[in-house]
């Protein structure tokens, strides 16, 4: 399964005078809880630890996030925020897997290595502006 | 697929796009908001897409 890089722009500054263009590896998305389905651009980010949903995706999915077991989590400020995990499935191009997925305040959709990573080998090619999933054997 | 340039019109905002991908629904900064005006014009089965800022870069 092959999926485009989304491109982006970023704005001038002192840094990169000319501004930035650049391609993100963002894909499209199913996520699941019983009869209900959300479909949603996630970030596919190596370093993230989990697959994290904002809130309000929980609420579409007819859950109640703050009802999900409690963890912690730290972004790059190391401020930590609070995160709510729920057991849905993600469907990716028809396949469906269960993935404990952490739900909080404000955060963009991230695809991390528990639930995603450990599911597919992932390859991204920055020259192609396209990222590459394979399933791995018996999973 | 709806451009780069229609969807940085909606910065910082969740898009909800036809199920197609081919038009933008709705928007709004909330995304349980931008999900039920999509759903509210017909689209019952919305892509909901987070437009970043553009005014920086990102490390997520």
């Amino acid at each position: 399964m092959k999926f485009p890089y989304r491109p982006a722009s970023i704005a001038k500054s002192e840094a990169f005078p000319q501004g930035l263009k650049l391609h993100r590896p963002i894909i499209r998305v199913t996520l699941k809880h019983r009869k209900q389905t959300l479909d949603i651009y996630g970030v596919v980010d190596s370093g993230a630890d989990h697959c994290i949903f904002p809130s309000d995706a929980a609420q579409a999915l007819g859950l109640d996030p703050k009802l999900g077991k409690k963890g912690v989590m730290y972004g790059i400020n190391r401020q930590p925020t609070e995160v709510f995990f729920h057991q849905i499935e993600i469907l990716i191009s028809g396949r469906a897997i269960p993935v404990y997925a952490g739900f909080s305040d404000n955060c963009p959709p991230l695809l991390g290595q528990l639930g995603f990573f450990e599911n597919f080998e992932v390859r991204l090619n920055f020259k192609r502006k396209e990222l590459e999933l394979k399933t791995y054997p018996n999973k | 697929m709806v451009s780069e340039k229609e969807l940085a019109k909606h910065e910082n905002q969740w898009v909800a796009l036809s199920h197609d991908e081919k038009r933008i629904v709705a928007a709004d900064k909330s995304m349980s908001k931008a999900l039920a005006k999509a759903r509210a014009k017909g689209e019952k089965h919305p892509v909901m897409h987070m437009v970043l800022s553009g005014a920086g870069s990102y490390i997520f």
